[in-house]
């Protein structure tokens, strides 16, 4: 019996087996000899390259109490290889408050702005941000005015910002920026 | 052994089923990150006095006070018998004309704060026994009588 165990596990070896199997392919060929004219062929090469990109986005931060601009981080493009027309798109999504955790009727009013070297946005929530080359970066800041930490309410408040990040086509002609945030350009 | 050799097999049978592994790069990607703040329960009250004053808020006496954010509490200022309050300033602020009898209605609380009084000791003498208005008395009377010797002197001489 034991054998026979042994030998069919044997066989459930052999058939799970990857096997590669090269179809290879009947190629188009060009055969030169004495009599063919012209004597030379032409070949074409082709190689396709994924796109390939790395952007790094901020991680949690906790905000000082009373503080009305904290720095997010920095979202960043780093070793893009992106196909012409393209682009990493981020878009940031959030609900502009911060929620108590106690009290989910109080909440913290806050905004989310964006600077670059040539330009900045009041919220970048409400539009979409685009990096075209290795090393195109967006500032991002917590902004809460005066006004609402005073009438804020004590204890713990958050909130969660969404990150999406996709690989489209380049809408915003080089600007890392979209417009319709009420942002200003600051190349005049 | 043969038991053995039957476990290996099978653990190689498992160890070699095929995986497939898709290479391509999703589209769209998201990461999410938390946003988190603290605000405080309280904040402190207190008091700096150039005189003799007692506080009290929200009926409870002394100097330092510990309050509830976004609480109205209300302020006593008892100044002592002879002492006039002249000047009131919450964190800088004079908010000496919104005191009534001495009493203020904090606005809800979301700062500390600080609170300066100032007292001067009041005059509490009778005015008709102070020797310095009877003195002025006295100088009034002495000069409407010099008045009245003048006039009637001239008055003289220009019916001479």
């Amino acid at each position: 019996m034991k054998k026979i165990v042994a030998a069919l596990s044997s066989l459930a070896v052999a058939a799970a087996a990857s096997v590669t199997a090269f179809a290879a392919a009947p190629r188009d060929v060009t055969r030169i000899d004495r009599s063919t004219d012209p004597q030379s062929a032409d070949t074409v090469l082709s190689a396709e390259i994924d796109p390939a990109y790395i952007l790094t986005i901020p991680k949690d931060v906790k905000v000082e109490f009373n503080a009305l601009k904290t720095d997010f981080g920095t979202a960043e493009l780093s070793q893009a290889r992106l196909a012409k027309g393209k682009c990493v798109q981020l878009r940031v999504t959030a609900d502009n408050k911060m929620e108590n955790q106690t009290d989910s009727s109080k909440n913290l009013p806050y905004r989310i702005s964006g600077e670059t070297d040539g330009s900045s946005a009041e919220d970048i929530s409400v539009t979409v941000c685009e990096f075209t080359k290795t090393g195109d970066k967006l500032g991002m800041f917590i902004n809460i005015t005066q006004e609402d930490w005073n009438k804020a309410y004590s204890g713990e408040y958050s909130d969660t910002v969404t990150f999406e990040i996709r690989y489209t086509g380049s809408q915003l002609g080089g600007s890392i920026i979209g417009s319709g945030t009420g942002g200003s350009d600051g190349n005049g | 052994m043969k038991k053995t050799a039957v476990s290996l097999l099978c653990c190689a049978l498992i160890c070699t089923a095929p995986v497939s592994a898709s290479a391509a790069a999703p589209d769209s990607y998201s990461e999410n990150a938390v946003l988190s703040t603290s605000v405080p329960q309280d904040h402190l009250i207190r008091f700096r006095v150039t005189g003799n004053v007692e506080f009290k808020l929200d009926g409870k006496t002394g100097s330092e006070f510990r309050v509830e954010r976004q609480s109205e509490p209300l302020l006593e200022i008892i100044p002592k018998t002879g002492e006039k309050i002249t000047s009131v300033t919450v964190n800088g602020e004079d908010m000496t004309d919104k005191l009534e009898n001495n009493s203020y209605r904090f606005p809800p609380v979301y700062e500390d704060k600080e609170i300066i009084v100032e007292v001067k000791t009041e005059n509490t003498a009778e005015p008709n026994s102070s020797p310095k208005t009877g003195a002025i008395g006295g100088t009034t009377l002495a000069a409407a009588a010099l008045l009245g010797a003048v006039v009637f002197a001239k008055k003289r001489k220009t019916e001479n």
